[in-house]
Order: C-alpha cells, then sequence, then structure tokens
C-alpha cells in the first residue's frame, strides 16, 4: 500500500468562527473525506490540549500554553500573546514529532513567516497561503517571496501585484468557501424568518457581517445609511450590523454622531444557553433570552462564539442586500457567503475588492478614495457615503426579477471560484506532485551572540530596534516580526532605549553562556584541584538522597577535602542544609569529560547512571 | 542488586548515613500513620485509597491511631490531618520519622521511612530502577494484574486490590489479621445516583433523593410514552434516532438534555432540530477508532462526541459466581417498578432499594450488562 502524505496545516482551529478557521475547516473536511491523506491541523488561538480539539477526525494541536513558565511568558505582552496564538512557539514541536511531508502554513503574512527561515522549510513541501490586502504590498512579503517555493496568496489583487514587480511564481488560491451552507430561501421562508425577528416584510434591510476591526468601514457606512435616509424620509430600512458589540468600533457612539437613529440599526443575538439567535435593536452587552428566558445569557457574535452556518445564512436571508465596505482585506468570506444568498453585493473596489467588481462577480462596486495608513503607510481605501447610498438607492429601485437574476449569477459565480471542491482540487493537484519530506540535516549551528556591540545611533526606532537584533542578537527580523512590534511599543510607552539594550545584551550573555565553554576558575576560585571531589548526581530524587549516604562516606574518608556536588535544581530540596558538601551545582557539559575532571578534581563519582546496571562509574587519579 | 550495594562493590566505600535536614511540623496527636494519597505523577498515584480507608479507619480509631495524609491539593472527604505542598520535604521528613507507619508509592518517603527504621507499606510501582531500601516484606508489588481485579487504568499502581493494602497496614500496625469481601471492579460512574427509565409504561415518579432522571428511549422506543413521562416530570433523553419533532417542541421546557447516541452510520440530521429548538444535547458513543472517527466528521459543526465506557467483565472468569455481588447507585425503573439493572428489569427481579442492597450477577452476561457494568462495584466474598 503506497504510504499516505501526512500534511501539517497550520492555521485557525477549525472550529473557530474567523476566516480562516472556517477555511480550515472546509479544506481539511474535504481532504479527510478522500481518504488519501494523514492530517495533523496546528490550530491558532486554542490552548494546548482543549478537549474541543477531539471534536476533529484528524489530529488537532492547540498553541496557547496552558501553565508554567510559557504561560506567564504568553502573558507578559500583547504581541507575544499574538505569536503563541498563532503558534509560532509550537511550530518546531509539532515538526519534530509530525515529520509532515507537506507544510501549509495559512494565515497573515506576519503569522506565518517565522516558519520560513526554519532549517525544515525547504527540505519539506511548503506553503505559505497568506492574505496580501494593501498596496505596496507588506515589504517582508515581498522580500521573503524568492524563498517560498510555493507562495499562495487569497485574492487575485496580491497576485497581479506580486507579478508586476517579478515575483511570478506566487499565485491565487481563494480561501475555500462551504458552499452548501448558504442558499436562497423561498419568500416564503424568508418572510418567516422577518416575521419571528419582527421585521415588517417591506422594510428594506441592508446587511454588512464583519469582525468589528478598525479596517470595516462603520462610520462610512452609517454615513451611507445617513445619506439614502435623508434623501427617502419615507423609507421604512434597517441597517443590520451582524458583529461583536464589545470590540471594535463602538457603533452606538458613531450612530450618535452620524445622526442614525440606533432603533434603525439592527444586530444579532446569540443566546449562550439554547444556543438560539435573535435579530433585533442593541440593547446591551449581555441580554435575557426572550426564548429561554435565561438572564444576560444572550451576547452579540463573535469569533470565540457565535451562530451556526445555518443560521447565519437566515440571517443573509433576511436582508434585501448586502454592503460591505472595507480598508482592505484578505478575502472578505462574508461577500461570498452573502452572494450564494442571491444578494446584489456592494463591495468597495479595491483589495480583494477588486476581484470581487469583475463584471463577472456581479456586485456594484464603491467608489473610495486614497489614504495613507498611519505607521506602514500602506494604501487604505475610505469608501465614499454618497457612493454606498447611490448605490443602495439603484438596488432598492431594481426590479424584483433583475435582482433575483443577479443574485443567481453572482451565485453561480461564487460556486465556480470559492466552492471547497474547486479550491481543494487545487490543493490535492499539489499535494500529489510533491514528493514525501526529507528531514536529514535540518539542525543548525549555535551562532554566537555579541553582548558587547556598539550600536550606532540610529533616530528612527524600528531601524534601531533592528541594529540591535542584527548586532548583538545576531539575527535579522522582518518589520511584521512579534518581537520587534512588542518593542516598538516600549518605546513607544516610555521604557527608554537604554533599559532595551540592556535587556538585549543580557540576553545575549545568557544564550552565549548556555552554549559557551564552561569557565572552571569562576566556580572553584580560592581551592586547588587536590583538594576537591567531586560528585555527579544528574537524578531523580530518590537517588539524590541516596547519594547523601555516599556523599557522607567519601566525607568520612576525606575529611579534609571539599566536596562539590553537580546536579539538577530539583536537589536544593534534599541538599539544603547538608553541611558536608561544599558547593552543589548545576552542571555544564564540561563535567562530562574525563579529561576535564582528572584535571580539576582529586576524585570524582558518577552516580548519574546510578542504577542496577552498574553503569556508574568512578574516576580516581 | 541494590545500587548502592553495587556502588559499594565498585568503589570500595560502605556507604553511610544519609543527611536530609528536618524542619518541626507540630500535630496534635502523637499515634499516627502516614498514606501518600495524592501524586502528580499519575503512575504513583494509587484511585481506590477510599476503599482502604473505609476498612482501616474503623479499627485503627478503636486503637486510637490517627490517619495523616500526605497529597498535592486534594483533600478527601475523610476527617484526617492533610499535609499539602505547603509543607516543605524537611517538615514531611520530620513527619515521617515520627509516623508508626508510612504507606504509599513514594520511593523518595519510603528512603526516609527506612533510614529512620519506620515501618512501611510500600506500593512498588517503579521497576527500573532498584533504589529504594525497603525490605521485601514491607512491599506490596503492582507488577503483575491481579486475578479478578480491574485495574480501570492503565497504570501498573491500580493493579494492586484495595483489600490488600488494607490488610497489610492492619497486620504491621497492630500484628493483627483481618478478611475482608474483595473488590474486583468499581466503575467509573459508580458514584452517579442516576433513575434510568425504560419508558414502557408511564408513572409518576417520587423522586426525594433529586436524582438524574434519565429516558432509555434507546432500549425501548415509544415517543407516545415518552411523551406522557415528559409530561408528568423533566427528563434526560437518550436516543439513538429522531424522536417526534411535535414532542421536541411541546415538552421542550420538560427536556433537561438529550444524549443523542452515535452508532454506526448515525444520521446527523436530528442535530438540527435539536438546535433548531434549542434543546440541550450531547452526543455520546461507544464506538472507538476508525468507526468513531468516520462518524466524527459528520458531527464536526455540533459538538464534541464523548465516548462511554463498556467494560468486558474478564475479571469474573473463573469465579465462584455465587460468591460475587455488585453495588450500584443507579436505578433502573420499568414497567413501573425498580430494578438494579437492564437484566433485572428484564427478569423482573425487582428491588425496593436498590441503592442500599447487593446483587447477585445474571447468570448470562450480555452486551447490555456491559454497558451498564462500569456504574457498578463489584465484590466478591471469596478469598483469592
Amino acid at each position: 500500500m503506497v504510504k499516505k502524505k501526512k500534511i501539517l496545516f497550520h492555521s485557525d482551529f477549525a472550529l473557530s468562527k474567523t476566516g480562516f478557521g472556517r477555511n480550515t475547516k472546509a479544506i481539511l473536511s474535504y481532504l479527510y473525506n478522500t481518504g488519501k491523506y494523514e492530517l495533523v491541523c496546528l490550530a491558532g488561538g486554542i490552548a494546548k490540549n482543549h478537549s474541543e480539539t477531539e471534536r476533529t477526525p484528524w489530529k488537532t494541536y492547540g498553541v496557547i500554553p496552558n501553565s508554567g513558565k510559557e504561560a506567564a511568558d504568553c502573558n507578559s505582552s500583547q504581541d507575544r500573546g499574538r505569536l503563541y496564538s498563532y503558534g509560532a512557539f509550537e511550530l518546531d514541536n509539532v515538526i519534530n514529532i509530525e515529520k509532515p511531508d507537506i507544510y501549509i502554513g495559512v494565515q497573515d503574512f506576519w503569522g506565518v513567516d517565522y516558519s520560513i527561515n526554519k532549517s525544515w522549510f525547504n527540505k519539506i513541501n511548503s506553503v505559505i497561503w497568506t492574505t496580501l490586502d494593501s498596496l505596496p504590498l507588506l515589504s517582508t512579503a515581498v522580500s521573503e517571496a524568492p524563498k517560498i517555493k510555493n507562495f499562495w496568496v487569497w485574492s487575485d489583487f496580491a497576485e497581479k501585484e506580486m507579478h508586476r514587480i517579478g515575483h511570478k511564481h506566487v499565485k491565487t488560491v481563494h480561501g475555500a468557501v462551504e458552499v452548501s451552507d448558504f442558499k436562497i430561501l423561498s419568500s416564503e421562508q424568508k418572510r418567516s424568518l422577518r416575521s419571528k425577528n419582527n421585521i415588517e416584510n417591506e422594510t428594506y434591510v441592508i446587511g454588512f457581517v464583519f469582525r468589528n476591526q478598525l479596517r470595516k468601514s462603520v462610520p462610512n457606512l452609517l454615513q451611507g445609511f445617513k445619506i439614502l435616509k435623508d434623501s427617502n424620509p419615507n423609507l421604512k430600512t434597517k441597517l443590520l450590523l451582524h458583529t461583536n458589540w464589545q470590540e471594535g468600533w463602538n457603533i452606538q457612539k458613531i450612530c450618535g454622531e452620524s445622526g442614525v437613529d440606533i432603533k434603525d440599526v439592527l444586530t444579532t443575538y446569540v443566546c449562550k444557553a439554547c444556543r438560539g439567535y435573535e435579530v433585533k435593536n442593541f440593547s446591551g452587552n449581555e441580554v435575557t433570552c426572550s426564548s429561554c428566558k435565561t438572564e444576560n445569557s444572550c451576547t452579540t457574535t463573535g469569533t470565540t462564539f457565535g451562530i451556526s452556518e445555518k443560521q447565519l445564512n437566515e440571517v443573509y436571508n433576511m436582508m434585501d442586500v448586502y454592503c460591505h465596505p472595507f480598508t482592505s482585506g484578505g478575502q472578505e468570506i462574508p461577500i461570498q457567503e452573502a452572494k450564494l444568498t442571491g444578494l446584489i453585493t456592494l463591495v468597495t473596489n479595491y483589495s480583494c475588492g477588486e476581484d470581487m467588481c469583475q463584471p463577472e462577480a456581479h456586485s456594484l462596486p464603491l467608489a473610495w478614495n486614497e489614504y495613507r495608513e498611519f505607521g506602514t503607510e500602506f494604501i487604505k481605501a475610505s469608501t465614499n457615503p454618497q457612493s454606498i447610498a447611490d448605490q443602495l438607492k439603484k438596488v432598492l429601485a431594481m426590479p424584483l426579477e433583475e435582482k433575483a437574476k443577479i443574485g443567481k449569477l453572482a451565485r453561480k459565480w461564487t460556486i465556480d471560484n470559492f466552492a471547497t471542491n474547486v479550491i481543494c482540487d487545487k490543493i490535492q493537484k499539489f499535494i500529489d506532485s510533491c514528493d514525501y519530506g526529507n528531514y536529514e540535516n535540518t539542525e543548525k549551528d549555535y551562532v554566537e551572540k555579541n553582548p558587547y556591540a556598539q550600536i550606532p545611533y540610529v533616530e528612527d526606532p524600528a531601524l534601531w530596534l533592528k541594529c540591535l537584533y542584527s548586532l548583538i542578537l545576531k539575527t535579522d527580523v522582518t518589520d511584521a516580526d512579534g518581537g520587534l512590534l512588542h518593542w516598538i511599543e516600549k518605546l513607544k510607552t516610555g521604557t527608554s532605549r537604554q533599559s532595551i539594550e540592556s535587556y538585549f545584551r543580557e540576553v545575549a550573555t545568557k544564550d552565549n553562556d548556555k552554549h559557551k565553554e564552561f569557565k572552571i576558575e569562576e566556580l572553584f576560585s580560592g581551592s586547588n584541584p587536590e583538594d576537591r571531589i567531586f560528585v555527579s548526581i544528574d537524578s531523580n530524587l530518590e537517588n539524590i538522597f541516596l547519594s547523601t549516604k555516599i556523599i557522607s562516606s567519601i566525607k568520612e574518608k576525606y575529611p579534609d577535602k571539599k566536596i562539590f556536588v553537580g546536579s539538577t535544581e530539583s536537589c536544593q530540596a534534599v541538599f539544603s542544609g547538608n553541611t558536608m558538601i561544599e558547593s552543589a551545582i548545576i552542571k555544564s557539559k564540561e563535567f562530562e569529560d574525563p579529561e576535564f575532571l582528572k584535571n580539576n578534581f582529586f576524585e570524582s563519582y558518577c552516580l548519574d547512571s546510578f542504577c542496577i546496571n552498574n553503569n556508574h562509574s568512578l574516576l580516581i587519579k | 542488586m541494590n545500587l548502592l550495594k553495587s556502588f559499594a562493590s565498585t568503589t570500595g566505600l560502605q556507604p553511610s548515613k544519609s543527611y536530609l535536614y528536618e524542619k518541626l511540623y507540630p500535630l496534635d496527636f502523637d499515634r499516627y500513620i502516614i498514606l501518600d494519597t495524592q501524586s502528580s505523577n499519575g503512575n504513583f498515584h494509587y484511585v481506590f485509597w477510599f476503599r482502604v480507608i473505609e476498612l482501616i479507619e474503623p479499627i485503627l480509631s478503636k486503637h486510637g491511631i490517627n490517619i495523616v495524609h500526605f497529597i498535592e491539593d486534594k483533600k478527601y472527604h475523610f476527617n484526617h490531618t492533610y499535609v499539602d505542598n505547603s509543607a516543605q520535604l524537611s517538615q514531611r521528613a520530620y513527619l515521617i520519622r515520627k509516623a508508626l507507619l508510612f504507606c504509599g508509592s513514594s520511593k523518595l518517603y519510603s528512603l526516609i521511612a527506612s533510614e529512620n527504621n519506620i515501618k512501611q507499606c510500600f506500593l512498588k510501582t517503579d521497576y527500573s530502577l532498584d533504589n529504594t531500601l525497603v525490605e521485601d516484606e514491607e512491599v506490596i508489588h503492582s507488577n503483575k494484574a491481579r486475578k479478578h481485579f480491574l485495574n480501570p487504568t492503565s497504570l501498573k499502581i491500580n493493579n494492586i486490590r484495595p483489600e490488600e493494602i488494607a490488610k497489610k497496614i492492619l497486620k504491621t500496625v497492630l500484628n493483627e489479621d483481618h478478611i475482608f469481601d474483595n473488590t474486583l471492579s468499581i466503575g467509573k460512574v459508580y458514584s452517579a445516583h442516576n433513575l434510568e427509565v425504560i419508558p414502557d409504561c408511564t408513572f409518576k415518579i417520587n423522586n426525594n433523593s433529586k436524582s438524574e432522571i434519565v429516558m432509555r428511549m434507546d432500549c425501548f422506543f415509544s415517543e407516545e410514552n415518552l411523551d406522557t413521562q415528559l409530561s408528568f416530570e423533566s427528563c434526560a433523553v437518550v436516543t439513538n434516532k429522531a424522536f417526534n419533532k411535535n414532542i421536541l417542541i411541546n415538552r421542550k421546557n420538560k427536556i433537561k438534555k438529550i444524549y443523542f447516541k452515535v452508532e454506526k452510520d448515525s444520521d446527523a440530521s436530528f442535530l438540527d432540530l435539536l438546535e433548531e429548538n434549542k434543546i440541550n444535547y450531547d452526543i455520546i458513543t461507544t464506538l472507538s477508532g476508525p468507526d468513531l472517527d468516520k462518524e466524527k466528521i459528520k458531527f464536526i459543526n455540533y459538538k464534541k462526541i464523548n465516548k462511554l465506557n463498556s467494560l468486558s467483565l474478564g475479571f469474573l472468569d473463573e469465579l465462584d459466581k455465587s460468591k460475587v455481588y455488585f453495588k450500584t447507585n443507579k436505578i433502573v425503573i420499568k414497567s413501573g417498578k425498580t430494578f438494579a439493572s437492564k437484566w433485572h428489569s428484564k427478569v423482573l427481579i425487582n428491588s425496593p432499594d436498590v441503592r442500599n442492597e447487593s446483587f447477585k450477577l445474571p447468570p448470562v452476561i450480555d452486551e447490555s450488562f456491559k454497558d451498564e457494568a462500569d456504574y457498578f462495584y463489584f465484590l466478591t466474598s471469596e478469598q483469592i
């Protein structure tokens, strides 16, 4: 039987409600059903050993540490936590355990870029499948592109630009959309859904399904909605914002400032107790469920707790039109979902929106103005509110038959381009063309750090930090590196350059100490080798306890000699207060060298392999 | 050969006295034994201490002897002295030196006891390294499975039958020989107080003990009786297939939870109905391995599939079945009568006070009894 190829899919957890998570579920479910591959998922955003990881028929590794030093490190800063959440610190471990033949890293570029320089990356068949959403393209993605043999992007927009600047090997593979979850319901079903949610049939419902983030242009949409209302005072219309009201934009506040009556804004509440949902006006972050009556059980939807795909399909089917204004985006899956439910979609004609606004997609493009994002200088789109209002009016005036016809064409286009089977066909072709992974010679030599490096004065904080990385830690970091971002943030919040530099030097020193040769003089100064006896006991607590019997006998034999014990941290509980011991130290590898022991001790007792096999040893000069 | 002897023969040095710094740990009694009842390392954690203690405590207390537990953080329901992680090794060493006996699996505590000539009942579980000083007559070995005793874990230490420990402690401390009925198996869900109703008829249940009532539609599928029973009281329901939507809607407030039992080629669509009607549910199965993985993909959009435990009951082989009995906290209700198991309900051997009685085995043990066996505590009066 042919050995199945093992695929490590590194992205968001398959059951999380993020775009990446839903893509993971769609892709891995499809590949699982083929029965051809062995699948492993390194799942971002979920804790290690979380019980939910057992739900998938493929092996899933969580990434967020639960306790101990790792957890403390994870909680030490937002940027550090973000890297843990992406799986940056678990990746090597999983690679070592699983030894996959194919690695597919699917995330924003800064969520997977650390994998590119790993020693195994080009030894096996590795893919970076990422979202690039703005011009100029993320500089690290451009500079790293030559190193990435299989570089996939989620949108034609990114592919076109990569090709333009010379990286012709970059290709588009859209995120997979589970098309069977989204369908056009009958008029009767739609009416019934509206009735259940107290939405009048003649109300013109404008929908927007989104994660409440900066890049979703909520203020622009509210302004556009206001223009529409003002120009059609008798129009019964509601704006349905399916999002989380506790993160991101303060929607209530912006409504007030834009002159939009909050009563004209609907949202989706989901109940933690009965898992039912309801579309209604926003009335607080935790409200009583009108169905099961559980108090404070309903919240607006989010990535960790939301409604099911079936329920989301119903929410789309309550809308008359779908409007998706955004500054930039990787794929914006809700646009495709809306199209699958037969809605006419209004989309900002920038970034992945350009893909959605090609004629075959049957969207209505939204005009936008360019602005530059502070800090990154990326081109971003500010969607024109008048354009939003104009296109909403256009759909409002459109005959029902025309709307239905366009809706069906848009649905077909989405199925042809984004359906899971279409995307997975491409992925399967790739997998089947790959050889098995090769893990020979993937270990890297240690590069000595320079804690005493001279750091030039550089005004720009990021460049100065990059100097610290390069000159002291002997490593290069990208603009999106989590550590670099962490230190930029620290500088902004007032941490002095001097203290950061000291920290880098300290890290370099410690790292070198771990790897450098042991300097005996520092440990044993003031005594000569003839007066020293060394007892090595690198073992468990019981053996360490037993070693005290041997140490006693050695001391009886040589009462004037000083006994040095090489052991582990756990020995402290046993050796503490033992007056026969001069010093207990944590051993370095030099203590394994017989020549070293001969030259530095009168006698050495090695009790490390202290067992019935009788392979402990004694070196006597 | 013990490693110390081996060391002595290699070096010519005779091991001398050990050294461990001690700190006072005051107690308000001086006659006590130490039980090492919790270890964070599963290999050293014994799970049947409650049975050991139930047997020895009344006898020890008659002699004015107390029990001190060495634990990490878990206290048992017994009113004893618990020495947790906040105590240092030096304090524990002090307590061991003053004890009448140490019983447990910790090699370090055993060594301390040996060095201080304290009697022991050492539960030996690490055979890779001979680094204790305990005499063999003070050891209970765990390297072999006991005949007729079910170790509910994969860990050697739980091969030891609790009565062995109890007898050894009493013999060592009091020089008394005691005879106890022997444990064969303690089910993992033995402590669950369930009322399982087979819906072949309907009636009002006098549920004073507030036990969980579970309707077993997977044992007898009657929508009519389920509907009527739900009209009387709130219940959980176990089913392996869809039932009438109207029952779900009309009795929604009486359904505490539905346990959907996944079998081969199950149909997940009933769960859509449960979600649509906002009914609380869990998914359970006795399937495992590839059979389970095949079903998982169908249920991935719902919830985790929880695996139920089915016992093989191999521990009963070659035993005098007439001396075997079991106890249960689960009561099966069928045709208005109470039974200890589904088999008892089939052959109509009912019992008015199931939880305070013990029961004979069915003459032929079928799959249904095995599926239930994790709720039972099996014992035998035979001395094995």
